[in-house]
């Protein structure tokens, strides 16, 4: 029996609070090419935590930059526009959500089933070369929304929870029976709110509809991909203990066979423990979003 | 089972491993009881909720822990995919990360 709680997306998440200023700041700063690349230095630095957790993410070993950077003045230096850009959307968005008390969804799990899928993804980009960087960070944020749903709308959430559990169902289809909508919808309206590239909001709103005609990214595939392999590792915890479909037109529309999932799988495992690391040392800094 | 106690930092808790005497808090409430197999929430919780950093397990030979880890995960992917029992591709998916999985088991 369907709940439906129904809520406006668009209104409600015009309601609650955005990303703090300061992150908002170096948001804009990184998608502005004019801008002074020690300007932006300087605003990443205005943010608690920010450019430790961007020094942690460029130089993991699963963000291709080539060599490692040892400064934040480097990295602003000597990271291209979008790669500058997805590092910091990546640092911005681990930093905004930390573990929160309680019982209902463990916030940590989540997110290292997000860099889980980040990682996967970028081997699979890699394998048909495609871009690598994009597929992470669509990766690390294609279930934005289900945190959304835990941080800003508490009681629905807890809704949707109860109902996955009762009807033993997939997460995804116990927010469409609760609330109308599901997280890729959610995620992807907030995404737009914080002017997020198009191409990660692509990857928000399409990774579990991989057969649709709008996809122009294979990020958006990866990760669908990515994302069935991660929970098939239980690597992290993404909000239920289910696997979705793995589409098959995903695998045709990349050229890939079950092989090379399999080589994909041998060669993200070595960088799991990392990927672990990453998120503990990174979700849990300052944030001014609380539940 | 070789009857023999472990004590273990909780990052090195292979999950399944079963806990070898009660787990006290420094107040002395119980937050445990001996044999309860522990798992990654469960010890995340432990270290994050309870500030415990050490456990006592029960102490198992190599060869039992390996095929105790491989019906582990032939126990959590029979769970996962509870819902595709009839589907090819989800089969086809299930053998290999099962595959995967044992070989990562094996270490």
């Amino acid at each position: 029996m369907s709940v439906q709680l129904r809520v406006d997306v668009d209104g409600a998440l015009r309601q609650r609070p955005g990303l703090p200023g300061p992150v908002a700041s170096v948001l804009a700063a990184s998608r502005n090419d004019t801008l002074n690349r020690e300007r932006v230095s300087e605003l990443l630095l205005q943010v608690p935590g920010l450019a430790a957790r961007l020094m942690g993410v460029v130089n993991a070993p699963f963000f291709p930059i080539g060599e490692p950077v040892d400064s934040l003045a480097s990295a602003c230096l000597r990271l291209d526009s979008p790669t500058l850009e997805r590092a910091i959307i990546a640092s911005v968005l681990l930093g905004q959500f930390p573990p929160a008390t309680g019982e209902r969804f463990d916030r940590a799990a989540f997110w290292e089933h997000s860099v889980g899928v980040g990682v996967i993804a970028q081997t699979l980009a890699g394998a048909i070369g495609d871009d690598r960087q994009l597929a992470f960070t669509g990766g690390l944020l294609h279930d934005i929304g289900r945190l959304l749903l835990d941080v800003h709308f508490p009681r629905e959430f807890r809704s949707i929870l109860r109902y996955q559990r009762r009807h033993d169902t997939w997460i995804r289809d116990a927010e469409v029976a609760v609330l109308g909508i599901d997280h890729c919808a959610l995620g992807a309206s907030a995404a737009e709110q914080w002017n997020l590239p198009a191409d990660v909001i692509e990857v928000i709103r399409y990774h579990h509809s991989p057969e649709s005609g709008s996809i122009r990214e294979g990020a958006t595939l990866t990760v669908h991909l990515a994302d069935v392999l991660a929970r098939g590792l239980e690597f992290g915890n993404p909000g239920d203990d289910t696997i979705p479909m793995l589409s098959q037109v995903a695998m045709k529309r990349l050229g890939l066979n079950w092989e090379v999932l399999r080589w994909a799988l041998l060669e993200a495992d070595p960088y799991l423990p990392t990927a672990r690391q990453l998120v503990r040392s990174t979700v849990g800094a300052e944030t001014s979003v609380s539940a | 089972m070789t009857g023999a106690v472990v004590y273990k930092p909780l990052a090195m808790v292979v999950p399944g491993e079963r806990l070898a005497k009660d787990l006290f808090d420094e107040q002395g409430s119980l937050l445990m009881n001996a044999g309860v197999a522990l798992d990654e929430r469960t010890c995340r919780r432990l270290q994050q909720v309870c500030g415990v950093k050490c456990v006592p397990v029960e102490a198992v030979d190599a060869a039992v822990r390996l095929q105790a880890r491989r019906a582990a995960v032939d126990r959590s992917l029979e769970h996962l995919f509870r819902h595709w029992r009839y589907s090819q591709a989800m089969n086809h998916l299930r053998a290999l990360l099962a595959n995967h999985r044992r070989e990562m088991a094996r270490g």
